[in-house]
């Protein structure tokens, strides 16, 4: 059998057992808060895994690899930047997010927010409206990025590898839900830990270890092997914020508090926080020791973000080969299946169900969820398959609409007492608009990634509206819900 | 060792050690910041 055949029955074992997980998980789902949550019934395993690989897009497997390779050792200030939002996300945000949602019997995102400042209507509709214009271009990025790495594996046309690769996604995620999609995220977060422990290990090994390789990228240019990158004052300040600014997105992006809020229980909850953190450092160390020891190996590559599947594909045996490229597969499609419940649930539970008082009872919910599903990965399959380009560029400040929309109000409503509605529509609406403008007027590549400005000015804008609501109103601060 | 050279190995293997060793702590003395 010829080493191409062999790694694409790889990828197709790995697609049945996706499809099979969706099976299994459709016959635990009859409820709304099955389908929306799993019941709130995830174990630590589960939670933890499934929520760092939703999180986690191809941006780690290829992306961060192609900067390590590029940029030198500056250019990992991208993984403490993460872990700091692991940080927050799992210490500050998972254990109250999880308490109170349970105790508001919330399903969302929107849910959450808008019913803990008195079922706030302006709260709900702008925060579906923030999810679906950033989600909904990402889906169908992410989707484009199934195809391109379908047609790179298995060789098939590109449009062919979008039906295939999002026909798979969409099946799961109708069957089974947010089980199926935690379940299958679950799978795939364990191969990307597998692939970016092994990957580097194998590779600084090949480049002679890890004091050979950075002798040999300071042979190459000093700048490599300096933290600083060899940057000086306002540049050094702009590449390190720049990167460390990625974390501040964390606490924002819905599809991964979910899961905080499907935990079982405080105590899992725990075990969340270390399984999380040693999976985020494996891989986003792995990802940077790998670019850097593939500098040495390939030097000459002329898109360093392909350096992951071609080592995979040029050094190792076809089975672990496929393995290693189902890595990549399982990075795209864990963040797809993530994005596009949300999406959906914005759309049917928030929007149709909270929103307009339609499809009140389980089953009609239920039904509206799944109806969602398909219309919304549908249309993305198709913008996908047609790249229709406006669509592409939400995606430019998807991560950072969402951190800065959301990120500042969830935390603030967890920790303080100072949220009120106007403030949390004002915090949404300013970072998400914040976020648009500072990117469109280019200030992003002159000055500062967007999402730090934008979380600050979102964080003010949440306080500053509360405030002078309260006042408007003679209130105090509002009561934590207990 | 050259500070320059100190601080590379601080950056690139002390840091994700610092992140390992924060995450077992926090574990083991169950100090989640939930009340």
């Amino acid at each position: 059998m010829s080493p191409d055949a062999v790694i694409a029955g790889v990828v197709v074992l790995y697609m049945a057992l996706l499809l099979a997980i969706g099976w299994a998980a459709a016959r635990l789902t009859r409820s709304p808060e099955d389908f929306f949550l799993a019941g709130r019934s995830l174990g630590s395993w589960v939670t933890a895994i499934s929520s760092t690989a939703s999180s986690e897009s191809g941006w780690v497997v290829l992306g961060a690899v192609g900067m390590a390779y590029a940029g030198g050792v500056s250019a990992l200030w991208y993984a403490p930047g993460c872990l700091c939002g692991y940080v927050v996300n799992l210490y500050l945000v998972a254990p109250r997010l999880r308490r109170e949602a349970a105790a508001q019997g919330a399903l969302t995102l929107p849910d959450f927010l808008a019913d803990r400042l008195g079922g706030s209507l302006a709260v709900r509709l702008l925060s579906v409206a923030v999810i679906f214009l950033c989600l909904g271009g990402y889906v169908a990025a992410q989707l484009t990025a199934t195809g391109k790495a379908m047609e790179a594996i298995l060789g098939m046309p590109y449009g062919q590898g979008v039906v295939l690769g999002g026909g798979v996604i969409l099946l799961y995620t109708l069957l089974g839900g947010f089980r199926a999609v935690s379940w299958t995220d679950f799978v795939q977060g364990l191969i990307m830990v597998a692939a970016l422990t092994a990957m580097p290990l194998l590779a600084l090994g090949a480049a002679g270890g890890y004091g050979a390789v950075l002798a040999g990228l300071e042979r190459l240019d000093p700048a490599l092997v300096s933290a600083a990158g060899g940057k000086t004052g306002f540049a050094l300040f702009g590449l390190v914020t720049g990167l460390l600014g990625i974390g501040l997105g964390y606490p924002g992006q819905p599809h991964v508090l979910t899961r905080y809020m499907a935990a079982s229980s405080g105590e899992k909850i725990r075990q969340t926080q270390l399984i999380a953190m040693v999976w985020g450092v494996l891989v986003f160390y792995g990802a940077g020791y790998l670019g850097l020891a593939g500098r040495l190996l390939r030097p000459r590559l002329s898109d360093p973000e392909q350096l992951f599947p071609l080592l995979a594909k040029e050094s190792l045996h076809p089975l672990l080969a496929g393995v290693m490229l189902a890595a990549i597969l399982s990075a795209i499609m864990s963040t797809v299946s993530s994005q596009l419940l949300v999406a959906a649930s914005a759309v049917s539970r928030d929007l149709l169900e909270r929103g307009f008082g339609m499809a009140r009872s389980d089953r009609a919910s239920l039904l509206a969820g799944r109806a969602a599903v398909v219309v919304l990965g549908l249309l993305a399959m198709w913008v996908a398959v047609g790249q229709v380009r406006v669509v592409f560029w939400f995606v430019l400040f998807a991560w950072s609409g969402l951190g800065a929309a959301f990120g500042p109000v969830v935390l603030l409503s967890l920790w303080t007492r100072r949220v009120t509605p106007w403030g949390a529509a004002a915090g949404i609406a300013t970072g998400f608009l914040a976020t648009v403008l500072w990117k469109a007027a280019g200030l992003s590549d002159r000055y500062i990634y967007e999402l730090v400005p934008a979380f600050l000015l979102a964080g003010a804008a949440v306080l500053l509206a509360g405030a002078l609501e309260r006042r408007l109103r003679g209130q105090g601060p509002a009561p934590v819900v207990p | 060792m050259e500070r320059a050279t100190l601080a590379t190995h601080l950056f690139l293997v002390a840091l994700p050690a610092l992140f390992l060793a924060g995450a077992l702590l926090a574990y083991w003395k169950g100090r989640t910041r939930e009340p």
